[in-house]
């Protein structure tokens, strides 16, 4: 089973993970669209390790403003 | 030889005083939309009865004397997600197809035609705005003008398309990453990102709640100005008008990476020009994540039901970001938009060191409709999901950007994006005159 390696990192997913996590998710979707969905969820799991390698402060920033 | 279309001011004058009727300029909207055809005008659907009947009514305010308001006559079309009285808000879906009528105009519709524009028709978008190219499997691909072979760019092509190609002077259209900037630059018209929430929004059909605005594309600054002015209905300037001469900067790092060689030379022409100034703009790579993280996350929570109900529905390329997207964590999410709270702050004081800021619209030339991809950090890769790379981070940041024409003899247009801080709109109109009038930037005429 793949664990997160280290904090904030996350495990790869896979086709077998996915299908798990969309029915988890109480969505389902013929089998030909999960390797289309599996390639987008790598792209934002890249943005979030973006994100996570940021190490912002929780509260040195609201995360409910909506205004610039 | 192309002549130069009329600007909306100027066709207001004439309406107003008699010269043209806005029945008149109604028709001859049509005919060049019929003429064009849907992939090539940029529309959706010509709203022929209603637009003859609103400039008809206006030709009876001016014979009797009185004043239409500063958009007599004017016509002009919406993005496809604008709700028009009576119509479907298709939003670009197949999902919508059997949705209710919209029961009342949007807003920013209500306000423009207050003023005395007329409303002559939708215009085609990437699917719910999900992309930056506005090939829509249900709607057609919008051309690109200045070569039908290339991509308009999107997600909001229809409306930079029928721009561009003098069929009205004005669109009004979205932005939530991009969406009319980058069509903006590839089709060469004036495109107008305000800051987040200075643009009334009832009536429009959301995508990203955080990041949506309304914004306006013409071919001319004051017309873009004056659209501008109307939907605020008078409300004062955030910001007090700063005064004297115009620091440019330009932006490096993330907004130099992945430019394309047709733009670097024009770029660094422009750049010497205003004096060479550079700047950072620090975590730009984390904004554009941030961005997409919620986008993905928003879109996805937005259309749930109908992913639940059935997801064929969708186009493939939105039906997978939008599945994924329900996948990520809340704590994801809440991340991103503490990132965009942290940035913002943080941005203030940019503005301390130049007033307003460029960069590329995007990278280069429109991509071809053949083979729609870019090349970025050497990869070759879909421009549906990329060409908003230096419009993206600014979205997050939520601050007003205006797109501008280079101006030069190229083989295709290329588009600036200058950055303002919040609120400073003004500021950016100012700067963009004087760009056009150091004959830096202009919009091409439209192809014959």
């Amino acid at each position: 089973m793949l664990v997160a390696e280290t904090s904030g990192k996350a495990a790869p997913p896979s086709e077998g993970s996915l299908r798990t996590r969309m029915a988890e998710a109480g969505v389902s979707a013929p089998e030909e669209c999960l390797p289309g969905v599996l390639s987008n969820l790598i792209v934002l799991q890249d943005h979030v390790a973006t994100l996570r390698a940021f190490a912002l402060d929780p509260r040195s920033a609201s995360a409910m403003r909506f205004e610039a | 030889m192309s002549l130069a279309p009329l600007s909306a001011i100027v066709m207001a004058a004439k309406v107003r005083g008699g010269d043209i009727s806005a029945v008149q300029l109604a028709t001859l909207a049509f005919e060049k939309a019929e003429q064009l055809g849907g992939e090539c005008s940029g529309f959706t659907r010509l709203l022929r009865r209603r637009a003859l009947a609103r400039a008809a009514a206006v030709d009876k305010l001016v014979e009797a004397g009185l004043d239409p308001g500063p958009l007599a006559g004017v016509p002009f079309g919406v993005a496809d997600l604008f709700d028009v009285a009576g119509e479907i808000t298709t939003a670009g879906s197949r999902t919508r197809r059997n949705a209710a009528f919209a029961s009342r105009d949007s807003k920013a519709i209500a306000l423009l035609e207050a003023a005395g524009a007329v409303l002559v028709g939708t215009q085609n978008m990437d699917e719910f705005g999900y992309g930056f190219v506005t090939m829509n499997a249900e709607y057609g691909t919008t051309r690109n003008p200045h070569d039908p072979e290339r991509v308009a760019g999107g997600a909001a092509g229809g409306s930079a398309v029928a721009v561009a190609t003098g069929v009205v002077p004005l669109s009004l259209a979205f932005d939530t990453n991009g969406s009319l900037r980058v069509p903006a630059g590839l089709t060469g018209v004036i495109g107008l990102k305000p800051t987040y929430g200075d643009l009334p929004r009832e009536g429009m059909y959301p995508f990203v709640e955080s990041l949506d605005v309304v914004g306006v594309l013409g071919r001319d600054l004051d017309d873009v100005a004056l659209v501008r002015t109307i939907l605020r209905e008078g409300a004062p300037e955030r910001q007090e008008p700063l005064r004297g001469e115009i620091s440019f900067g330009r932006l490096m790092s993330w907004f130099d990476d992945n430019i394309s060689e047709e733009m670097r030379g024009p770029l660094d022409a422009f750049w010497s020009r205003l004096g060479r100034i550079s700047f950072e703009l620090p975590h730009s790579e984390i904004a554009r994540a941030a961005a997409s993280v919620i986008i993905a996350a928003e879109g996805a929570s937005l259309h749930r039901p109908a992913l639940e109900a059935d997801p064929m529905q969708f186009e493939q390329p939105v039906r997978d970001r939008m599945l994924a997207g329900l996948l990520l964590p809340s704590d994801d999410y809440l991340a991103a938009q503490r990132f965009r709270s942290w940035i913002q702050a943080r941005l203030r004081r940019q503005f301390e060191l130049a007033d307003v800021l460029f960069t590329p619209a995007a990278p280069g030339f429109a991509p071809t409709i053949a083979d729609p991809v870019m090349t970025f950090e050497g990869k070759t890769i879909p421009a549906r999901s990329h060409l908003g790379i230096y419009t993206q981070p600014i979205s997050l940041m939520g601050l007003p950007a205006l797109v501008l024409p280079l101006a030069g003899d190229f083989a295709m247009p290329l588009g600036i994006q200058l950055i303002s801080a919040a609120g400073h709109e003004p500021l950016l109109f100012r700067a963009a005159r004087q760009l056009i009038d150091k004959g830096l930037c202009a919009v091409p005429l439209p192809p014959e």
